[in-house]
């Protein structure tokens, strides 16, 4: 009756061979991203009835499992969406701050410059010194004016191109997505291919927002847009609000608000000031022509001969009173909106822009916090410990010794029935 | 999240903060762009308009006050030679002067006119003093050749200065209120009369004029400096606002820099004695 010793030291062997397996793979897996550590649980072996006893014949291996959090796994999903919308969005205005801030304060600065100019020629009046600094000072307005639209061009369009790399890797990751799905049909709730789908989907999540479902009985992992429809190679990324994507998107949306109102801003100072030049009289007498051009957003001078220069109103060669009327033209305020001089829309445009640089940098800073916490408990649920797995890995070295051990006293007892025989 | 990941984020938290720190040392700028404090940026433009605008009224108070000067100038200078006139055509009333003595002090007063023609034309580098909006010579013998117009300019507290006067500076024109006159005088003499007791008249009465256009002009001068001040004072107080607002202020930097850096070193120690704590160590 010694040979039950031999099986269920076997079993023992087998068992903790498998657990230090389990452990190697975990270490082995400490620091891949969205790992989700495996966790083996041994049962006692079923017992047998012998000789009016119940005896237990060993350790078998029950579960070889993932600890998966499934609403914990929900949340992390929406963290990354909004951890990637503060991400682009902030990037986006980052962008744009640094490029359209400097060339706002030059268009201010220029005006500023403008009216010191007509300031001095309203000293001297048909001095043609002054009057070409006059010009000269306006064709910086137009110059800094332009300046500012190309400016948001140039990030609307490198926000454009950056979106159109996007476009490209999240259309990757679909397909890749669609080939995990093709396996879990073939081979129904593999758990790591439903874990390579999960994190493919979070990937996509942070891209494009949305959310992400498991199908029941094959395990695929599918991901939702907005209105709730399955995302598929190519997407659309205009709908996206979410993500990466969905914070360019709103981005572009804060650059074209900004970039109208500046528009539109301009062109009433533009209206207001050409106005008032053309109430006046150049040096010739003859009524003023349009100061400033502005032909599809771009201005230019219209007065380019400084004896144009429409500073008098019907008076002689030292007439300054339109000189006068044009410095008041800057404290025009516009009709529209803010009723602000074109100073003032200028510096409210600035506010504008930093303040939605700092709350998309606070929004993006909390939603990272928030994730940060999120995936902080889960690498305390599921997440590797080192050191509790080299602690699980000598204790199954030290069971595997004594399995061993079993083995060897069940042979050595072998052997003394053996001998007796002898 | 890990003990590792936590402190460097931490590390890398503080690294930023220092690079921003030593940008903002470097350029002296506590608001470089606008979202290092959106409302100083949006402040400083105003602030910069408000100095500028502070700037172009000083400079127009101190040119309107050199200009005035030369007005006042001249305007002293006619009736010093008003007087010199009058004091003539009193002696002209002497009964025991010949016909040719009064021609002879015709021959003077016409002079003193001629004089006091290019006192009256004399111009500064903007142009003639009386002549208003026009270029022309303003006066001769045939009459005033300006205009009504007067160059005025802002210095300050929506209010505006006239700098530079037209022929009209006294009552019914210089020309026919102080030159005229003179002229008169001469031609009667010339043609051997002494001058009439309404001649003398209207000469007293230029003198008085002359005085009324010269108050006007020093209180315009005092007005002008008083603003100059002003504005001089606003350009100091605008820059001062500007430089509060967006320069930096180089103890509470260096004191962060110090603070972010004595904080970097202790995570930097936290990093190494963590590092040490693995049970790999001890198998």
């Amino acid at each position: 009756m010694l040979t039950p010793a031999f099986g269920i030291g076997l079993s023992g062997l087998k068992a903790f061979q498998k657990k230090t397996d389990t452990h190697a793979h975990n270490i082995a897996n400490a620091s891949t991203p969205d790992f989700k550590k495996q966790v083996l649980t041994l049962e006692e072996a079923p017992a047998q009835y012998q000789e009016g006893f119940w005896m237990g014949r060993g350790v078998q291996v029950g579960n070889v499992s993932r600890v998966i959090d499934e609403l914990l796994e929900q949340r992390i999903t929406a963290a990354k969406n909004n951890a990637g919308k503060g991400e682009g969005l902030s990037s986006g205005l980052s962008e744009l701050e640094a490029a359209v801030g400097p060339a706002i304060s030059d268009f201010a600065d220029s005006l500023q410059g403008l009216r010191s100019a007509i300031n001095a020629a309203n000293q001297d009046p048909d001095n043609l010194v002054y009057r070409e600094a006059v010009l000269k000072a306006g064709e910086a307005v137009a110059n800094s004016r332009n300046k500012v639209s190309s400016k948001f061009e140039e990030v609307r369009s490198n926000l454009n191109s950056q979106l159109g790399f996007q476009e490209q890797s999240i259309n990757s990751t679909l397909d890749s997505l669609q080939k995990i799905n093709s396996e879990l049909e073939r081979e129904p709730n593999n758990p790591e291919l439903i874990e390579k789908g999960r994190s493919l989907a979070n990937e996509i999540v942070s891209q494009v927002g949305g959310s992400y479902r498991i199908e029941e009985g094959t395990g695929k992992v599918q991901v939702q847009g907005v209105n709730g429809t399955v995302l598929k190679n190519p997407i659309d990324m205009r709908i996206a609000t979410g993500g990466v994507v969905g914070g360019i998107n709103q981005s572009l949306e804060t650059l074209s608000s900004l970039n109208t109102f500046i528009s539109s801003s301009s062109s009433e100072f533009l209206s207001a000031f050409n106005a008032v030049h053309e109430g006046g009289t150049d040096l010739a007498g003859a009524s003023g022509k349009p100061f400033f051009l502005e032909n599809g957003g771009a201005w230019s001078m219209g007065v380019v001969d400084p004896s144009e220069l429409a500073l008098g109103q019907g008076g002689g060669a030292l007439d300054n009173r339109n000189g006068l009327a044009l410095l008041g033209g800057f404290d025009t305020r516009n009709t529209q909106g803010n009723k602000a001089t074109i100073t003032e829309s200028l510096a409210q445009a600035t506010a504008k822009l930093g303040t939605s640089v700092n709350s998309a940098k606070d929004t993006g800073n909390a939603a990272d916090n928030v994730l940060e916490g999120l995936l902080s408990q889960a690498q305390e649920k599921y997440g590797v410990n080192v050191d509790e797995e080299l602690v699980g890995l000598m204790q199954a070295q030290r069971c595997y010794e004594a399995c061993a051990k079993v083995i060897q006293t069940a042979d050595s007892m072998l052997q003394t029935l053996l001998d007796i025989k002898r | 999240m890990t003990d590792y990941a936590k402190i460097t984020k931490y590390l890398s938290a503080s690294q930023d903060r220092m690079t921003s720190l030593i940008d903002q040392i470097s350029s002296g700028k506590r608001v470089s762009k606008p979202s290092d404090d959106p409302v100083a940026a949006a402040q400083a433009l105003l602030y910069q308009q408000a100095k500028s605008i502070a700037q172009s009224e000083k400079a127009n108070a101190e040119y309107t006050s050199s200009l005035l000067g030369f007005s006042n100038s001249a305007l002293q200078s006619l009736q010093d030679q008003l007087a010199d006139v009058h004091v003539e055509a009193f002696y002209s009333k002497n009964a025991t002067l010949s016909g040719q003595d009064l021609k002879n002090l015709g021959e003077k007063v016409s002079a003193m006119y001629q004089s006091m023609l290019a006192t009256a034309n004399s111009a500064s580098s903007t142009g003639p003093l009386y002549s208003g909006y026009s270029r022309n010579t303003p006066f001769s013998s045939g009459g005033y050749a300006g205009d009504q117009g007067s160059l005025s300019l802002p210095i300050g507290d929506s209010q505006s200065v006239i700098a530079s006067d037209n022929g009209f500076i006294v009552k019914n024109g210089l020309h026919t209120s102080v030159l005229e006159p003179v002229k008169q005088l001469a031609d009667s003499l010339l043609a051997g009369n002494p001058a009439t007791p309404a001649m003398l008249e209207s000469l007293e009465e230029a003198v008085d004029l002359l005085g009324q256009a010269q108050t006007s002009v020093g209180s315009r001068m005092q007005v002008a400096e008083n603003a100059a001040n002003n504005a001089e004072d606003k350009i100091q107080r605008y820059a001062s606002l500007i430089s509060k607002t967006t320069d930096l202020d180089y103890g509470e930097a260096i004191a962060a820099l110090e603070k972010d850096k004595a904080m970097t070193e202790a995570l930097q120690k936290v990093f190494v004695s963590i590092q040490g704590q693995s049970l790999a160590k001890y198998l």
